[in-house]
């Protein structure tokens, strides 16, 4: 198995638990806060599920950076500079941050959850989409508008479902 | 490039990824409700050892390569900026990593009182942690675009 196999199943790997940790906290975090209150047995899942969403971040970081060094290596530097290649660190950076506000509780959950949901999907979607002909400022505000719809969306959705917390 | 040179490259941003991890952790923990110092303690020499590790190999690969082979290609290239500006501000602030974590560590071994208790500690040791994680990621991002600018 060559370098770039490797890399890219790593890769795919951090990313896939990543945004599956994510998306089933999100959904245990929604269900638990039907009734208005959250029960220690409610958080469980969510407790579960978060060292998979640290080592998916560990492992996209370093899989990442193992992709910066095998362009660096292989003499394909102006890929470090690709727009996209940019805008997946700075969200990356970006989800660094918001987890560190959400756990220290600096950031509502109501705030921060759909920033690291919205984060993690960007992040996996700018992996994918490997024909994105953007600018790195174009593709970032694509980011933040889609950051503020979660924000948006999850107070919708808590409106339908009568959450008050 | 010799295979020392690519162990070097790849070492250094390895180990100080990792180092970043181990201060990143240390946040939480510093901020939150429970900290605990034997563990804090164990994950600031970690995040020590690999500073200096990524810090001896960089050394390493600057001295012996960059200078000769990268930085000349940077100069006639189109971001001169990311030698003169960016690769001289990573410099200085690489240097400095280490003896901030030097800081940090020997702080947490000389703390003989319950550091539950110390609220104005654990900040000023949780924005010292915070501090060297920041710098680390800008020194580490300044390293993607002088490495983008070596074409």
């Amino acid at each position: 198995m060559d370098w770039t196999t490797i890399l890219k199943i790593s890769h795919l790997i951090g990313t896939v638990l990543g945004v599956g940790a994510v998306s089933f906290i999100d959904f245990f975090y929604l269900r638990a806060a039907r009734d208005g209150k959250i029960e220690p047995s409610e958080v469980e899942p969510i407790r579960l599920l978060t060292p998979f969403l640290r080592l998916g971040l560990i492992i996209l970081i370093l899989s990442g950076f193992g992709y910066f060094l095998f362009y660096r290596l292989t003499g394909h530097e102006e890929r470090l500079l690709n727009p996209r290649f940019l805008a997946k660190i700075t969200v990356v950076g970006v989800i660094l941050i918001n987890g560190l506000l959400l756990q220290t509780k600096k950031i509502p959950v109501n705030i921060g959850g759909p920033i690291s949901s919205a984060s993690w999907y960007t992040a996996f979607i700018l992996g994918a989409w490997r024909a994105l002909n953007l600018s790195y400022f174009a593709i970032i505000a694509a980011y933040v508008f889609v950051v503020l719809m979660a924000i948006f969306t999850l107070g919708v959705i808590k409106k339908l479902l009568k959450i008050p917390i | 490039m010799t295979p020392i040179l690519k162990l070097a490259l790849i070492g250094h941003v390895f180990a100080g990824l990792v180092a970043l991890i181990f201060y990143y952790a240390m946040i939480p923990n510093l901020i939150g409700k429970n900290p605990q110092l034997n563990f804090l303690k164990r994950l600031s020499l970690f995040g020590l050892v690999s500073l200096l590790v990524s810090w001896i190999l960089a050394g390493y690969y600057y001295v012996t390569y960059y200078g000769q082979n990268v930085k000349p290609l940077i100069k006639s290239g189109q971001l001169p900026w990311a030698h003169s500006i960016l690769m001289e501000t990573k410099e200085h602030i690489f240097l400095f990593l280490p003896f901030l974590g030097l800081v940090l560590l020997a702080s947490l071994l000389s703390i003989k009182s319950d550091i539950t208790r110390d609220d104005n500690l654990r900040k000023a040791l949780a924005s010292l942690a915070f501090l060297i994680v920041a710098l680390g990621t800008a020194v580490t991002i300044f390293g993607v675009v002088i490495s983008g600018a070596a074409k």
